[in-house]
């Protein structure tokens, strides 16, 4: 394509997702900033719940609770480190912060301070990690590509991956009222509304089955159950009935539903999917330890063959 | 209250308080000096170094209850030097939230008194210190915490020169200004020395008063081992008109130039390094040193006394 056919018109216009903010598909149904106005209801029962960004609060959706409540807000400016260490310090003295800074500078940046301050002694801080894996066009710089493989190294961290603005809103709470830190995969923006199709709520820790099927189990978490969910309603099409399990939880990972599901009563055997990070990086062997990583599987639960997830395109082809 | 050491300073002279102190340092020296004979090794030097501030802290500014070291109304002080815990359990001994015949455990396996201090081990340990550049970010988020709450108690955090090395610790010093912790008070022990050698050499900090007044603190520089000066500088750190009854104000930090070794001889001559060793005949030599010189600056203000009574 030349640069003279764009800059007249004559070739197909050229793409961008660098500033892609949302993901939502054309005319799918959307709330605007869910976490922003769950951390704000929240805030309302919870006098504990402060709110800390590292100078993105207009782009963790943080601004609607600075909005809400502007004496409960603290700008920590562009200092990942501080934001980290003060959100420890305020745990400390009896509060309940949310931080929010991009997921890439919390795994990365401030991975010690996070680990030392806040996950060793156990703290109720809840780190809020926009653009998590691959949903920004902005490189290596921002694509948060290995912070789940970072984050499951770390000792009492809670792992969350929500899917959609439902999971958003119901996870919220949860996340202030249980004890312990937790990482919130944050969606931003115009946030899909997929679940209230389904008969589902957001349980912290457990993992829900969306739909059952006797031929496939999908295993999803986070943006990822859309697509298997998409997926599975396409190959009822072609006649494959596909079960989906949404995993919101990551760490720790509710194995006894998925095994379940996957010891379900079909008659063929039955494959299982796992999300795209899972063949990323595996520091240690959990949570896909039993039945151990993504393949086909038969109702015994042995595996017939490898399938190969989609990838982050970095990393090392693998056969799971 | 039930036993806070801190009842109103202004009812105490100088003198008085000055002596105390002086006497609570003398025995975390000798706590220090013990804990580092039953282990063989230890951060001797910096306790030693350190001791005198310790004492001005537990002795006479931070308010606390030793029955009770999670009571809610409590200062807090933040060690981020985690290797200067052998000073701090000296001194938590001292003010009695911990029993001093523990401190013969410092550094066993299994001991509530690790040999770099962690807040889930020890009572009165408020961080895990050790990874540098952490505890003056701890404080900023606890200050700002504490006063959100409308709790008036004072954070003060302990820091090394070193320390300066480290980008976080200014990250926070910029955030205690921006966000006027008018209650938190920054500590940091000169003593010019870090693993690798002279500070100066690693990588220089001076002019550490002007990089912290730049950053919008009020800022003091004191002979960390003039106990007199430190009680100045920590009355003025503290309180005054600097700082508004809802705790908004500077910052404040003390800047202490301090000896490693200090009080006995033998190590304030050694050649200085970050971890100093002590051969086994040489423990008793730096015990009969420090308290020959106790001794010594006992009568010598006995006699200042007399002539001034005189």
């Amino acid at each position: 394509m030349s640069t003279a056919g764009v800059a007249m018109g004559t070739a197909p216009k050229l793409k961008t997702s660098a500033m892609i903010a949302s993901f939502a598909d054309p005319g799918q149904k959307t709330a605007p900033a869910p976490f922003g106005h769950a951390l704000a209801a929240a805030a309302e029962a919870d006098p504990r719940i402060v709110g800390l960004t590292a100078d993105l609060g207009k782009y963790t959706d943080m601004h609607i609770f600075a909005e809400a409540h502007p004496d409960r807000f603290f700008q920590m400016g562009m200092a990942e480190q501080l934001l980290f260490g003060a959100a420890a310090g305020m745990a400390e003295a009896g509060l309940v912060p949310f931080a929010s800074t991009y997921s890439v500078f919390a795994a990365r940046r401030a991975y010690d301070f996070i680990c030392l301050d806040i996950a060793e002694p156990n703290l109720n801080v809840n780190i809020v990690g926009g653009l998590p894996g691959l949903t920004t066009g902005y490189g290596p710089s921002h694509q948060a590509t290995e912070d789940v493989a970072i984050f499951r190294g770390m000792p009492n961290l809670t792992i969350v991956d929500p899917c959609d603005s439902i999971d958003i809103a119901q996870a919220v709470p949860q996340l202030a009222a249980s004890d312990g830190p937790t990482y919130l995969r944050l969606l931003r923006g115009k946030v899909p509304t997929v679940l209230d199709e389904y008969d589902y709520e957001f349980e912290l820790g457990k993992a829900k089955v969306l739909r059952g099927g006797n031929d496939v189990v999908f295993v999803s978490s986070g943006l990822m159950t859309m697509r298997a969910l998409q997926a599975a309603a396409e190959l009822e099409k072609h006649h494959v009935d596909v079960a989906v399990v949404h995993t919101p939880t990551i760490k720790p990972f509710d194995e006894a539903t998925v095994l379940a599901e996957l010891a379900g009563t079909g008659s063929r055997s039955r494959s299982r999917t796992t999300p795209w990070w899972a063949a990323c990086s595996r520091p240690s062997p959990r949570p896909w330890s039993a039945p151990a990583g993504p393949g086909v599987w038969s109702r015994s639960g042995s595996r017939t063959s490898s399938s190969t997830p989609a990838r982050c395109p970095r990393c090392t082809p693998s056969t799971g | 209250m039930t036993s806070s050491t801190l009842e109103p300073r202004t009812a105490t002279g100088m003198a008085e308080r000055r002596a105390a102190v002086e006497a609570a340092a003398h025995r975390i020296r000798r706590h220090a000096l013990f804990m580092g004979e039953v282990q063989g090794q230890g951060y001797v030097g910096q306790a030693l170094g350190a001791a005198d501030i310790l004492a001005t802290v537990y002795t006479d500014q931070l308010r606390f209850r030793p029955e009770d070291p999670e009571w809610e109304d409590r200062d807090r002080f933040l060690l981020s030097t985690g290797h200067y815990a052998i000073g701090l359990y000296a001194a938590l001994a001292e003010a009695g939230i911990i029993p001093v015949e523990e401190l013969e455990t410092y550094g066993s396996d299994g001991s509530r008194l690790p040999m770099s201090g962690m807040s889930t081990y020890t009572p009165g340990m408020e961080i895990s210190g050790g990874s540098l550049g952490h505890g003056l970010t701890v404080a900023v988020g606890l200050a700002l915490g504490l006063r959100y709450r409308g709790n008036a108690a004072r954070v003060v955090n302990f820091l090394s020169d070193g320390e300066l090395d480290e980008g976080s610790t200014w990250e926070a010093a910029m955030g205690a200004a921006h966000h006027r912790l008018g209650r938190l008070t920054a500590v940091v022990d000169i003593n010019a020395l870090q693993a690798d050698g002279a500070t100066a050499g690693v990588l220089r900090t001076e002019p550490v008063t002007d990089k912290w007044a730049a950053c919008g603190w009020r800022v003091f520089r004191v002979d960390g081992n003039d106990v007199g000066a430190l009680l100045e500088a920590f009355d003025a750190a503290g309180s005054g008109s600097a700082v508004t009854d809802d705790g908004e104000g500077a910052p404040a930090v003390v800047l202490c130039d301090t000896k490693v070794g200090r009080g006995v001889p033998l190590l304030e001559q050694r050649e200085k390094a970050h971890f100093m060793r002590i051969e086994e005949h040489e423990w008793a030599i730096c015990n009969e040193q420090l308290e020959a010189g106790w001794a010594a600056r006992q009568e010598a203000s006995q006699a200042k006394g007399q002539e001034e009574k005189a």
